[in-house]
């Protein structure tokens, strides 16, 4: 028997609840093979670094395999060795009947691994009384477990725990306490769902052959078809999970069509923005010389103020000063601690700077154009010629000569009183005093009215009304009692424009936006009708009182 | 691995937008060198150009789209020199030509793909299918398409595939957009 069991491990398609068992019996036989334990107990230390309990299971690459999993296996032998309350479960439930169907195929076409399932055709009565118990907690675990891939399981460790504690637990573990009971809960339970990676190979060696062992489900079809089927679409939710994370706003979809169209609008809104800022920047730089030393040099001054607190920088600060080379900035440099430098070899700024370089954390000054783009959000399904105004045309006419930073800046600046004032005004709330529609009238422009709505506009809901099949297009709308509307147009009238309610009474609020002069861009502006110059000033002395009525 | 670079809350590392900054401005450099007096447009093109490549060679061909995106910039024959340019200091330009999908490989797949569309077109001809999981079917596989047209070298592959490399692409945009966000806003405060 001394040899029974290596053997045993090594040739057939085992399940690791099989093999636990086996092994159990073995070692409870083979007291004396210390050694072996304590010579693949330190291999297994030494591999404690890499293993994460979920990871041994999975690839390093496509189609590579750990030889952890053996190691691990063997681990988890030593630890069922510390448990004597376990031991005497063990061997209660008696002898198992190990018979196994295993079957491989090759699964999809990028990785090359071989599923193999093995099937238990029989268990003792007494394990099979107790699955009940335990099935149901392990159940939920085990439906996590999906795949053994490794690519991506490396990618979220910190996610991945609290996932795979479970997930670790059911194959091999090193953290006895938390995987206590879902062995337990397991070894009872004959009709589980796990994964286990095969041992063919010795321990220690990489083989490209791996296994997975995937366990039928009561009720479920058990060819191999169907069940590579559950492993892939496994694979597929653990994946898209990752994505939920990633992708602001798709915490609450559930469904994969939704989350698929979240990650579509996402991936298409941050392309749209690298060829926005592209676009900005070729405006900046006539002749693409990006001094990044007088760059970050100024970019230190106001970003520092916020960013950075002085504190606990400046004695760093001092060691570093005589490599400074930029006089005027030292002191702001060392007040602030902001350290950069670039590889650029135009840099002026050495990298003798130790510390962690790093370049200036967005202080966005373009919140602006980012809410702008962030306006322009799509929606999966888009008239054509309406996309059109989307993309950031620009007038072949106008050269490079024409164009001045001050033009730049005082559109940024419209712009950014514009929503400046509507975001004051969006957040001055409801001012109910005067309860009535405005009709407000935009000079020098015809635009499309793609919403309106009650209440306040909200972001998430509103532009998902939006009507952008055929807008009404005009110059002057009313906008609803206690509401909003939004209109698009393409600012291509330049100039400053006068926008206000039509109603002599209300003498508007002239914002001076829309200067729009060598930029074709569409811009959404939300008016909420409660608001203009006349009723701001009286905003006092609306009560909150007289919004909640509304 | 690409994926071991992902932080669990996708906050891009440092390092990798130092890297990005550092070969666009060595690929803008090269553009500006070739040709003098662009036009505006051509700016554009130059700076979105460098800045793709610039974020695929960040990843070193480990991943499918960065790989397809250089090899489609490097198809091209005009801004070939640019490419050499910001790839030239890595070893790597000949793992690249190895790992791009051949394209006999793609044209097979092709094939088989056109020929099952024909066949389950010819199916659902006969047979309305009007129950909800067709239909959801019919939707994921709509946006699955759309998803694919979006990423750079996405018809090649397959859902799992499909899904880790637009997780890499997302990251490696958001620190795109990151670092010439904040490079245009240096860039408008240091011209006031």
């Amino acid at each position: 028997m001394n040899r029974a069991l290596p053997e045993m491990l090594q040739s057939s398609d085992m399940t690791v609840l099989e093999r636990q068992r086996a092994r159990l019996k073995w070692q409870a036989e083979q007291f004396q093979q210390q050694n072996y334990f304590s010579e693949l107990s330190g291999v297994f230390s030494s591999q404690t670094g890499h293993v994460q309990g979920f990871q041994q299971g999975c690839l390093m690459s496509r189609g590579g395999a750990r030889g952890d999993s053996v190691l691990s296996d063997m681990a988890m032998t030593r630890q069922l060795k510390h448990e004597p309350g376990l031991e005497t479960a063990w061997q209660g439930l008696g002898k198992v009947d190990m018979e196994f169907a295993p079957c491989g195929y090759g699964s999809g076409p990028s990785f090359d691994m071989n599923h193999a399932i093995s099937r238990t055709s029989s268990c003792p009565p007494a394990v099979a009384a107790a699955a009940a118990v335990g099935s149901k907690a392990v159940k939920g675990n085990s439906l996590k477990m999906g795949s053994t891939v490794g690519r991506v399981s490396f990618k979220k460790r910190k996610v991945e725990k609290s996932q795979n504690t479970e997930v670790v637990a059911e194959d091999e573990s090193k953290r006895i306490k938390a995987s206590e009971e879902e062995r337990e809960s397991k070894i009872t339970g004959s009709s589980t769902h796990r994964n286990s990676t095969d041992k063919k190979e010795n321990s220690g060696d990489t083989s490209k052959l791996d296994y997975i062992h995937v366990r039928a489900r009561r009720g479920q079809a058990t060819d191999s078809h169907s069940l590579a089927e559950r492993v892939r679409r496994e694979k597929i939710s653990e994946r898209m999970k990752y994505l939920q994370d990633l992708v602001p706003g798709c915490n609450k979809i559930t469904g994969k069509a939704g989350m698929l169209d979240e990650i579509i609008n996402y991936v298409q809104s941050l392309q749209r923005q690298v060829e926005f800022l592209s676009m900005k920047l070729a405006t900046v730089n006539p002749s693409l010389d990006f001094n990044i030393e007088n760059l970050y040099v100024k970019e230190v001054l106001p970003s520092c103020t916020t960013n950075f607190p002085p504190v606990g920088m400046a004695p760093e600060m001092e060691n570093h000063s005589p490599y400074l080379q930029f006089n005027p900035i030292q002191q702001v440099v060392s007040g602030c601690g902001m350290e950069m430098g670039t590889n650029s070899c135009d840099m002026a700024l050495r990298r003798t700077i130790s510390a962690p370089v790093s370049i200036p954390e967005a202080s966005f000054l373009d919140t602006s154009c980012f809410t702008d783009m962030q306006q322009i959000q799509p929606s999966a399904a888009w008239d054509v010629e309406l996309q059109n105004l989307y993309n950031v045309e620009f007038p072949g006419s106008i050269e490079a000569s024409g164009l001045k930073m001050e033009m730049e800046m005082e559109m940024h600046q419209a712009k950014q009183d514009c929503f400046q004032l509507n975001g004051v005004v969006s957040t001055k709330d409801v001012n109910l005093l005067i309860v009535e529609s405005h009709p407000f009238h935009l000079h020098g422009y015809n635009f499309f009215v793609v919403g309106t709505g009650i209440r306040n506009f909200k972001q998430a809901k509103g532009p998902a009304k939006y009507n952008l099949v055929d807008p009404p297009k005009r110059n002057m709308d009313g906008i609803p009692t206690g509401g909003w509307t939004a209109i698009r147009f393409r600012a291509d009238n330049p100039g400053v424009w006068f926008k206000h309610c039509h109603l002599e009474v209300h003498t508007g609020w002239g914002l001076k936006n829309i200067c729009g002069r060598e930029w074709r861009r569409t811009q959404s502006i939300h008016f909420a009708s409660n608001v203009s110059c006349f009723l701001y000033s009286v905003a006092p002395y609306t009560a909150k009182g007289i919004h909640g009525f509304l | 691995m690409p994926l071991s670079s992902l932080k669990p809350k996708m906050r891009p590392h440092s390092s990798l937008k130092q890297e990005f900054l550092k070969k666009w401005i060595m690929g803008l450099q090269r553009c500006s060198f070739s040709k003098k007096n662009m036009s505006i447009l051509e700016r554009k093109k130059a700076i979105k150009f460098s800045a793709d490549i610039a974020m695929a060679s960040a990843r070193n061909g480990t991943t499918c789209w960065s790989r397809s995106l250089i090899s489609n910039a490097s198809k091209e024959g005009s801004d070939i020199h640019v490419v050499e340019q910001i790839l030239g200091s890595e070893s790597d330009r000949p793992a690249v030509e190895n790992k791009v999908p051949t394209r006999r490989a793609s044209v097979c797949k092709k094939i088989v793909k056109r020929s099952c569309r024909i066949r389950r077109r010819r199916r659902r001809r006969k047979c309305v299918a009007s129950a909800p999981s067709s239909i959801a079917k019919h939707l994921v596989r709509k946006r699955r398409e759309v998803l694919k047209s979006l990423i750079p070298g996405g018809e090649f592959m397959n859902e799992i595939c499909l899904i880790e490399e637009t997780l890499d692409y997302i990251t490696s945009l958001r620190v795109q957009v990151d670092v010439m966000r904040s490079l245009a806003s240096a860039s408008v405060r240091a011209s006031e």
